[in-house]
């Protein structure tokens, strides 16, 4: 680095160790951008400016890392486990189903020139044994591929950052469910990941994803997906903040006939959660679902912000985007920010949202049923993430992520 | 003999309009009454209100289910207690499957009457059973409650719960509404094999339909909040030929 070292802001000098190339070049950039801030259009409900404040520590390499929690057990065709953002190949297996590979991640393969946003380059300058996945053409892997992301908790403010790039050949198929948990305790923790995924033509992804942290996490995720001809990718979100997540998901339908689906359930109850979807729609008869529900009680805040965006030669673009949001106490918040930007002139786009109470009606429909006012509550808020959950049918370990969520919402 | 349900000068106020003024009206057990009446009449605000909808504010009168105050109570002890509303407008809740519903329905009733819960295969029989009756099929009990059902649909899932949830007292508010002839006619079977010695039904509608196929006992008209005349069977065809009119001027 040639930048003196007083010069250099205080989240950034965990990175003192001086990376080169396409690191040395993301971390100057972001030297010269510095993190985002709330007078960007995108970063108006989530502002990062403690973070950059904080002189955040590598988060320590664990010798002997914990066991973090499978959701899949021996339901998975192999797992893969970070520890505190490193690749821990002990706790990982390490045979593979045929045609899957997984090595290392080196940084030339990360390279941007331009990020999403800013702070991509510092999970670019800084993250450690990112992980190269890929699946050779024409493989089916039915048994979901397992990623566990789990923090330790440290003595130190400190911080860590995951890298994965994930391809998949022409017609290739995979689940995976991806399970991001922090231990509980410790000082405040710094978390970014970033997943790069590519679908060949014709290729089909089924992900779930689930984010459970603790009130000392902060969360930085993004994940771009693209989507050649015919491919389809879909995926779920589950997440139950605990301190601030500010994630963000790029679908670029870059092939004729790709789709995408994204169902979303955003648990606010004491934390932040900042969801950011761009769907990009690049070419013909292109077709994206988005349903995200939000559910915000205590003092917890849920935003959405949602872009649609059609370019000019997409035609017959089909294209929607549907927000419900459920605020149950007075304290809490929902944001919701639709968007669609369309430059063709023969697509079927459409974006909705909505924020409200527990339905009266639907309420006093179960009491006149002989249920009780509290017992008609509490499955109303179930219901509300099971119905999300209904079409899914594709989802890998369906039945064990909607327990896992209907006792998340009923704690 | 206590009656089953006994309403005297029944006033409600809803959304600081006065709807009901001076309803009364005595059902035994075992009877089949009608309340009809044009629409703004009070009908559903009287259903509503039997049932515990909030808003519905009493302001003179009251109403005694077997001798004891309704009004006092809860909507799910009101169920507990026997009192079931057929909605006009049965609400859908996406996330709930049908037969989730009526398994906790049932349970949360029979419980509160301190009777043993139905344990999941028995109850998935009894319900199968009562569905067949009814015409309601796997299909309907796997969905969501309500939600994309046809009009028809409805009613018959709203028959299918009281027949589950054995009630003595059954106000069922525009039934026959949004149904074609066939599904009348299962409806109105559905009402009719729940007639009992110890049961009384008020078929709270605006047509005579319905009741060409439930023969009531007594028929009152209800017109701007009260009732303004009881009769027989025979007063439904009398509404049907010549109208309301006659009691709206009365009234």
């Amino acid at each position: 680095m040639v930048i003196a070292a007083e010069a250099i802001p205080p989240y950034l000098r965990h990175a003192r160790t001086g990376p080169r190339g396409a690191r040395e070049a993301a971390l100057r950039r972001l030297h010269r951008t510095g993190l985002p801030h709330p007078k960007m259009e995108d970063w108006r409900y989530t502002n990062l400016a403690a973070i950059a404040q904080k002189d955040w520590r590598r988060a320590p390499a664990e010798r002997n890392p914990p066991s973090p929690p499978s959701l899949a057990g021996d339901d998975a065709c192999a797992r893969l486990v970070f520890v505190n953002g490193r690749h821990a190949a002990a706790a990982s297996s390490n045979h593979f189903p045929r045609g899957l590979h997984v090595s290392p991640l080196d940084e030339s393969q990360v390279a941007q020139d331009r990020p999403f946003e800013s702070w991509h380059d510092l999970n670019t300058a800084l993250f450690e044994n990112g992980l190269w996945i890929r699946l050779d053409a024409g493989t089916v892997i039915e048994k979901p591929l397992e990623i566990v992301f789990c923090s330790t908790h440290p003595a130190q403010p400190s911080a860590h950052h995951a890298r994965l790039l994930l391809e998949l050949g022409e017609k290739a198929r995979l689940n995976i469910v991806e399970n991001h948990a922090s231990e509980p305790g410790g000082a405040a923790r710094l978390v970014t990941g970033i997943t790069q995924t590519r679908l060949a033509a014709g290729a089909r992804l089924c992900k779930a994803g689930m984010f459970r942290q603790e009130t000392a996490d902060q969360a930085l995720l993004h994940e771009s997906v693209a989507i050649a001809e015919a491919a389809s990718c879909d995926y779920t979100l589950l997440n139950f903040g605990g301190g601030m997540l500010r994630q963000s998901l790029e679908m670029v339908h870059a092939g004729k006939a790709a789709s995408s689906s994204l169902r979303a359930f955003n648990l606010a109850d004491a934390a932040h959660i900042d969801l950011l979807t761009l769907v990009r729609h690049e070419a013909r008869e292109t077709r994206s679902g988005q349903d995200i529900r939000a559910l915000a009680r205590n003092r917890g805040r849920a935003v959405f912000q949602g872009r649609i965006h059609v370019a000019r030669d997409a035609q017959k673009t089909k294209a929607r985007q549907m927000h419900r949001g459920l605020l149950l106490s007075a304290g809490a918040e929902i944001d919701a920010r639709p968007g669609l930007e369309i430059y063709a002139d023969d697509v079927q786009c459409s974006h909705g949202s909505t924020c409200g109470d527990l339905d009266e009606e639907a309420l006093f429909y179960m009491q006149s049923r002989g249920i009780r006012r509290d017992a008609a509550e509490a499955l109303l808020v179930s219901a509300f993430a099971a119905d999300l959950l209904e079409e899914a049918q594709d989802l890998p370990l369906r039945a064990r992520l909607c327990a896992l969520l209907a006792e998340r919402l009923c704690a | 003999m206590t009656p089953l349900l006994d309403i005297t000068n029944l006033h409600v106020r809803y959304q600081g309009k006065d709807i009901l003024k001076g309803l009364s009206l005595t059902l035994n057990a075992g009877e089949v009454h009608a309340i009809m009446g044009p629409n703004g009449s009070g009908k559903s605000t009287l259903s509503l209100t039997l049932a515990g909808r909030e808003g519905y504010a009493v302001t003179q009168g009251g109403a005694r289910y077997r001798g004891k105050n309704l009004l006092d109570m809860e909507p799910e002890e009101r169920a507990a207690e026997g009192v079931f509303l057929g909605f006009q407008h049965p609400v859908d809740i996406p996330g709930v499957s049908t037969m989730n519903f009526l398994k906790t329905s049932v349970n949360a009733v029979r419980r509160a009457r301190g009777e043993a819960e139905h344990d999941a295969v028995g109850f998935l029989k009894l319900v199968r059973e009562k569905a067949a009756a009814l015409g309601v099929g796997e299909d309907m009990l796997k969905r969501s409650l309500n939600r994309d059902f046809s009009g028809g649909e409805k009613k018959r899932c709203e028959i299918l719960q009281m027949a589950l949830l054995e009630p003595r007292l059954c106000l069922l508010d525009e039934t026959d509404s949004g149904l074609d002839i066939d599904a009348l006619k299962t409806v109105a079977g559905g009402i009719n094999a729940l007639r009992a010695p110890h049961r009384g039904m008020l078929l709270i509608t605006h047509y005579q339909r319905l009741l060409g196929h439930v023969r009531p006992d007594k028929i009152h008209v209800l017109a701007r909040g009260r009732i303004v005349e009881t009769g027989g069977p025979e007063l439904a065809e009398e509404l049907e030929a010549s109208g309301y009119a006659r009691f709206l001027k009365a009234a």
